[in-house]
């Protein structure tokens, strides 16, 4: 009698060490995942020192603590800022300096930081 | 001749095949999703945006936390210092725009943001980036 029927097709390999292997690494990315998503701002302070005489005058800037702005001496309310710093920019003015006058928060100045880099500007640095 | 029925191999519970394949779901789902970074400081809540473009987490980050107080790697660190480690590694990367990133709280006093930038900036250090998060979907 052939008994060929014994031979049973054997199981894959190491399944249970493949699922171990593949849980420690669930777990290893679940625990290390960050899932912030971050964004940033090139910074630059405007400091004294050599100034290019070619290049044109930036504009300065001073944000104040009700939200207007004083652009050049001129008081712009807070929503006109990207409105006059477009007609500036229209006009060759291509850095800006931004200053708080008032004390001010980091979360603030983000917030103007992000409004100005929306507009043509290449240049925008801080300063006190 | 009595055939007895074959000894059943001991199997694999039912649902494995199944477990794997949510496992394995899982895994994909966090390896394509997630990034893998050293977390910021829990202390450290960076300011909001709404419409920056999104950039991977850097490894080096020198943190500011809410009342002045500057750590790089984890250390508390004064301001001269800071830029003392910072330029002496800058010295020492052959990268050719190494760039510096911070991350301050969003409560900080902008005034001390930027007498550390004044500072770091006249100390020699270059290509600095404030990190903040994104915030899109709110409000």
């Amino acid at each position: 009698m052939h008994l060929r029927k014994r031979e049973k097709r054997k199981n894959i390999i190491g399944l249970t060490s493949l699922i171990d292997v593949i849980f420690l690494l669930l777990l290893f990315f679940m625990l290390t995942s960050t899932f912030t998503k971050f964004t940033e701002f090139d910074l630059s302070a405007a400091t004294k020192g050599q100034t290019d005489p070619n290049a044109t005058k930036p504009v300065f800037i001073l944000a104040m603590e009700n939200g207007s702005f004083d652009i050049d001496g001129t008081l712009v309310g807070a929503e006109d800022l990207e409105q006059h710093v477009g007609d500036l920019t229209n006009k060759g003015k291509k850095s800006v300096i931004l200053a708080p006058k008032d004390k001010m928060n980091v979360q603030r100045i983000v917030a103007i930081m992000e409004r100005l880099q929306k507009t043509d500007l290449n240049s925008v640095s801080l300063a006190r | 001749m009595k055939l007895k029925s074959q000894p059943k191999k001991r199997d694999l519970p039912e649902n494995t095949i199944t477990l794997i394949n949510v496992v394995f779901l899982m895994l994909i789902f966090f390896l394509v999703v997630g990034t893998v970074a050293t977390p910021l400081s829990e202390h450290i809540l960076p300011a909001q945006t709404k419409e920056r473009p999104i950039v991977p987490p850097h490894p080096n980050i020198v943190e500011i936390a809410r009342d002045g107080k500057i750590d790089y790697r984890k250390e508390p660190t004064s301001l001269d210092q800071l830029i003392v480690i910072l330029s002496s590694e800058l010295e020492g990367n052959s990268d050719t725009k190494p760039v510096i990133k911070l991350v301050a709280h969003k409560e900080l006093d902008a005034d001390r943001l930027i007498e550390i930038l004044e500072a770091m900036t006249s100390g020699g250090v270059q290509n600095i980036r404030l990190v903040t998060v994104d915030n899109g979907a709110d409000e």
